[in-house]
């Protein structure tokens, strides 16, 4: 039997507590940057050793279901974790973000508005629940971003019925080349009113069968919180067995929470994935081949753009002489192209609200000698 | 009426009767123009279009230039400056194309791609490759808009040149021929180099790779 020191609150706890980890460890890391709809399950057995703890094992398993869209980006996880004569643990997390774009989908400037909920029940009828909401203002680049953000969070477990509270003000920037992205994070939580600083980084990588993510962190504790100042570091790699299936080596040190009170631990974790659909921890860049339609689909008048935050779009190339001319939304909120365009290769530009002229997303485009870009639309005979 | 007196009345036929075509061919032009753009830009353009009807050159190209120029209200000196560096370029492609092949086809639309391809950083060579391939009748605008956007990510010259030699020999619909840049992007990694890409974007869209060994001309 797993010798528990801190009494049954933190023993219970603690359980809780690593079955949320070991759960959404494995999946934390993939999950970021899905195109969706797609889905998730995770095999895994660990290894913990947490700071007051004897080591344990713990088998886990979990699924996630995630939904991308252009503006709004919603998640639901859940699993069991067994553990090493010690019961088990069932765990739920779902979260829910929103973007607005106040200057256009075109410009650098973005809102994001989310909320995150989760909670576990242990086999012995102790439970917990987290909630957290964000407020996020990003600016974005290609190639670099940062954001600022404030958060609210508030947990409860059912041994202490008085409830946390915590304010988290945040900065963050992040930067990427083809297939690595570094980010580096700054929280200032304040629980029980003490303030905490918090830095914490990650590198990415996103190869053609291998994912890296490796972390590290530092956070200086008020003097008067039981806490100290604590470090943290680890890493995670998975390997593509198939398109859909990965072995998933992970392995570090989890840093204490100071909102949730968790406890840190290190650990290491060999599990199985599969998945619809691989999530890279870097997103792909948007391919930008030629944007290419058959005369079929061109005749229907199928051709399309998601520009969701646009209130007018005009298109100007070399099939209508350079005159703009309004294109109208389908059923789908995409801005269509008129029909009738004949096979063959055009040049052309989309102006958003009347302001300016862009190659929308995902369409190469080349300089177009006038200090700006044009695109390149391909249209095919049917064969 | 010897030889020589012959051909040189010939020449003065032919030159009497192109002019007024000639004349007729830029006035259609200017007039098109000159209810979309303003009297400066009409001003400036008109001796580069004289020179490029003189010499043949794809006049829709150039007047799509202009007019996109005027559409995103550019200053008429700039669409001057690039519509006469556009003109340069369709000349000088053509030219390096007619020195390496004497006798090929080249239309309009095609010359504009090939323009455009070797400002992507297709080597003439490629594109004379290509062009050894142009099936009768047959447009190769397609073609080489596909073979600068390979070269474009990252594809060495000769093997996009031979992959798009063999389509057009094997008859590869271009369609499929098309999707090749798009399944690039999706295979492109830094640990995969741009020719293994691109043997797995062909294999992924069932087009048969050229035979081993098969370079510009081969």
């Amino acid at each position: 039997m797993t010798t528990w020191k801190h009494g049954a609150r933190g023993a219970w706890r603690r359980r809780a507590i690593l079955a949320g980890l070991l759960g959404s460890s494995l999946a934390t890391a993939s999950s970021i940057h899905a195109q969706a709809p797609r889905w998730e399950l995770n095999l895994s057995g660990a290894r913990i050793q947490y700071d007051s703890l004897s080591a344990l094992n713990a088998p886990s398993g979990s699924g996630l279901l995630e939904w991308r869209g252009s503006k709004l980006l919603g998640r639901i996880g859940a699993g069991v974790t067994g553990f090493q004569n010690a019961g088990w643990t069932a765990h739920g997390a779902g979260e829910l973000s929103r973007w607005f774009s106040p200057t256009g989908s075109t410009g650098p400037l973005h809102l994001e508005i989310s909320g995150a909920a989760s909670g576990s029940k242990h086999s012995s009828g102790f439970d917990t629940y987290f909630l957290r909401g964000n407020a996020r203002a990003h600016a974005s680049g290609s190639s670099f971003g940062g954001w600022l953000g404030l958060g609210l969070a508030h947990t409860r477990t059912s041994v202490d019925p008085a409830s946390v509270r915590g304010v988290i003000p945040s900065l963050g920037a992040w930067a990427r080349s083809s297939a690595t992205r570094f980010t580096v994070t700054y929280e200032a939580p304040e629980v029980l009113e003490r303030r905490y600083h918090e830095v914490s980084t990650s590198l990415a990588y996103s190869g053609d069968r291998l994912d890296l993510t490796g972390f590290a962190g530092w956070r200086a504790a008020p003097s008067e919180s039981a806490l100290g100042d604590e470090s943290w570091l680890g890493a995670s790699a998975a390997f593509w067995l198939r398109p859909e299936a990965a072995l998933v080596v992970s392995g570090g040190r989890y840093a204490p929470d100071v909102i949730q009170g968790l406890p840190g631990g290190d650990y290491v974790s060999v599990g199985f994935r599969i998945t619809g659909s691989r999530a890279r921890p870097v997103p792909e860049p948007a391919a930008r081949s030629p944007l290419l339609f058959t005369e079929a689909s061109a005749t229907r008048g199928s051709i399309g753009f998601e520009l969701p935050e646009a209130r007018t779009v005009e298109v100007a190339g070399d099939w209508n002489d350079w005159t703009p001319e309004p294109l109208s939304r389908d059923s789908d909120g995409r801005w269509v192209l008129p029909p009738g365009l004949a096979p063959g290769v055009y040049r052309f530009n989309l102006r958003v609200d009347g302001e300016r002229w862009i190659v929308p997303e995902g369409v190469p485009s080349s300089d177009d000698g006038f200090g700006g870009e044009v695109g390149l639309l391909v249209i095919t005979g049917d064969s | 009426m010897n030889v020589r007196r012959g051909f040189g009345l010939a020449l003065t036929v032919l030159a009497t009767a192109s002019a007024p075509a000639l004349a007729a061919k830029l006035s259609a032009q200017s007039m098109e123009l000159e209810g979309r753009v303003d009297a400066r830009i009409l001003t400036r353009v008109e001796p580069v279009f004289a020179a490029a009807a003189r010499d043949s050159l794809p006049m829709d190209v150039l007047r799509a230039k202009v007019l996109e120029g005027a559409t995103k209200n550019r200053p008429p000196e700039l669409i001057a400056r690039v519509v006469t560096d556009l003109a340069e370029d369709l000349r000088a492609t053509r030219t390096a194309l007619r020195e390496r092949l004497p006798d090929a086809a080249i239309s309009g639309r095609e010359l504009a791609a090939a323009s455009l391809a070797r400002g992507q950083g297709v080597p003439m060579e490629s594109l004379a490759d290509l062009w050894s391939s142009r099936p009768a009748g047959g447009s190769l605008q397609i073609p080489v808009t596909v073979l600068g956007e390979l070269v474009r990510r990252g594809v060495p010259p000769d093997e996009a040149s031979a992959v798009m030699r063999h389509i057009i020999d094997t008859g590869v619909p271009l369609e499929r021929a098309a999707q090749i840049p798009g399944r690039l992007d999706g295979v492109t990694r830094p640990d995969v180099a741009p020719p293994e890409a691109l043997e797995r974007a062909l294999r992924d869209l069932d087009i048969p790779a050229p035979p081993a060994g098969r370079g510009p001309g081969g």
